[in-house]
C-alpha cells in the first residue's frame, strides 16, 4: 500500500515534469516562443521560476499519491462501487482541485474553474455510469454461464 | 528422510506408504499433507473440536475470520490451520476464486451473482449464504468462467 502511495507520488511528479518539458520542447520548435510550465502569477509566489517549477512538479505528485491513497475504497466489497466511486471522486476533489486552482491561479479566471470543476464532474459521472453498465453486461453473462453448468 | 519410488508389477494402483517404527507427530502430519494433496481433502477442526477430513470440492468457502481460517460445508463452519495465500495456491483455480482479500469460494457452488443499485455486487451461493466482490473481481470472474 505504502509502497504504491510513494510510487505513484514519484511517478505523478515526474511525469508532471516531463509531460511540461515535452510541451516546452514542442512549443518552442514549432512556436519559437518562450514557454512556461507555470503560470506568471504562480511563480509570484515564489522567490525564482526554478522553486516554482518543483512545487509545480511536488504537488503533481500530491495529486497522484491521493488517487492512490484512496484506491483503497475500491477494495471495501460491501459498500456498492457507484458509492464507493461517489467517495473517491468527492475526497480526490477535495484535494485535486485546490492545487489545479493553485497552479493555473483558476481563481482569477471564475470562466475557467466553472468549466474545470463541471469537467471533472461529468467525466466522474460518465466513468461511473460506464462501469456500471459493463458490470451489469458481465453478471448477466457469468450468471447465464451458471445457469448453462 | 528417505524418499523413495518403488516400481514393481505388483502395483497396479499407485500407492504411498510412509514407514517409522513409531506413529508421532511426523507421521501423522506426513499422512494428513499426502492425503491432502492426492485426495484433495483437508484436515480441518469442526466448533466442536473434532478433527474431521473435507474434501475440497464441498467446501463452499474459505475465509478469514479472527486471524484464522474457517471453511463452510453443508452448514457448517470448520477452522483450517492454513493461511489463505497458502489455500489459495493449492486450490483448484478452476473450481475455486478468491473474490476478496478475506474470501474464496468454489465456483460450483454459486447460485448467482446480484448487483444493487448502488453496486453492491452479491453472490448468492446455492446454500443461500451471501458473499461481495468487486468489479475488477468480477472481471477476473468473467474470465475465469471462459466467457
Amino acid at each position: 500500500m505504502w509502497k504504491r502511495c510513494i510510487k505513484s507520488f514519484i511517478y505523478s511528479a515526474f511525469a508532471g515534469m516531463l509531460v511540461n518539458l515535452i510541451i516546452e520542447i514542442i512549443v518552442r520548435a514549432v512556436s519559437g516562443f518562450d514557454y512556461s510550465p507555470v503560470t506568471p502569477e504562480f511563480i509570484a509566489f515564489f522567490p525564482s521560476a526554478s522553486i516554482a517549477y518543483s512545487v509545480d512538479a511536488l504537488l503533481y505528485g500530491v495529486i497522484g499519491l491521493t488517487y492512490a491513497l484512496m484506491m483503497f475504497i475500491f477494495g471495501c466489497d460491501r459498500i456498492g462501487f457507484v458509492i464507493q466511486s461517489i467517495i473517491y471522486y468527492i475526497t480526490t476533489g477535495i484535494v485535486c482541485i485546490p492545487i489545479i486552482i493553485f497552479i493555473w491561479r483558476l481563481d482569477k479566471y471564475p470562466s475557467a474553474l466553472i468549466s474545470t470543476i463541471i469537467g471533472f464532474i461529468v467525466t466522474d459521472i460518465v466513468m461511473t455510469v460506464i462501469s456500471y453498465n459493463i458490470t451489469k453486461k458481465n453478471i448477466v453473462s457469468i450468471n447465464a454461464a451458471i445457469d448453462n453448468q | 528422510m528417505l524418499v523413495k519410488a518403488v516400481i514393481n508389477d505388483k502395483y497396479t494402483n499407485t500407492e504411498v506408504h510412509v514407514c517409522k517404527d513409531t506413529s508421532d507427530e511426523e507421521v501423522k502430519n506426513l499422512i494428513n499433507e499426502i492425503s491432502q494433496m492426492v485426495n484433495g481433502e483437508l484436515v480441518a477442526q469442526a466448533e466442536n473440536g473434532d478433527r474431521e477430513i473435507l474434501n475440497r470440492l464441498d467446501v463452499v468457502r474459505f475465509y478469514a475470520d479472527n486471524q484464522k481460517v474457517a471453511a463452510d460445508v453443508a452448514g457448517k463452519r470448520y477452522t483450517i490451520a492454513k493461511k489463505l495465500y497458502e489455500l489459495e495456491g493449492e486450490l483448484d483455480e478452476k473450481i475455486f476464486f478468491r473474490i476478496s482479500k478475506s474470501e474464496i469460494i468454489n465456483l460450483k457452488k454459486i447460485q448467482k451473482l446480484d448487483m444493487s443499485f448502488t453496486g453492491t455486487i452479491k453472490i448468492i451461493m446455492k446454500d443461500n449464504s451471501e458473499s461481495y466482490t468487486s468489479r475488477r473481481n468480477v472481471v477476473k470472474l468473467k474470465k475465469v468462467l471462459g466467457l
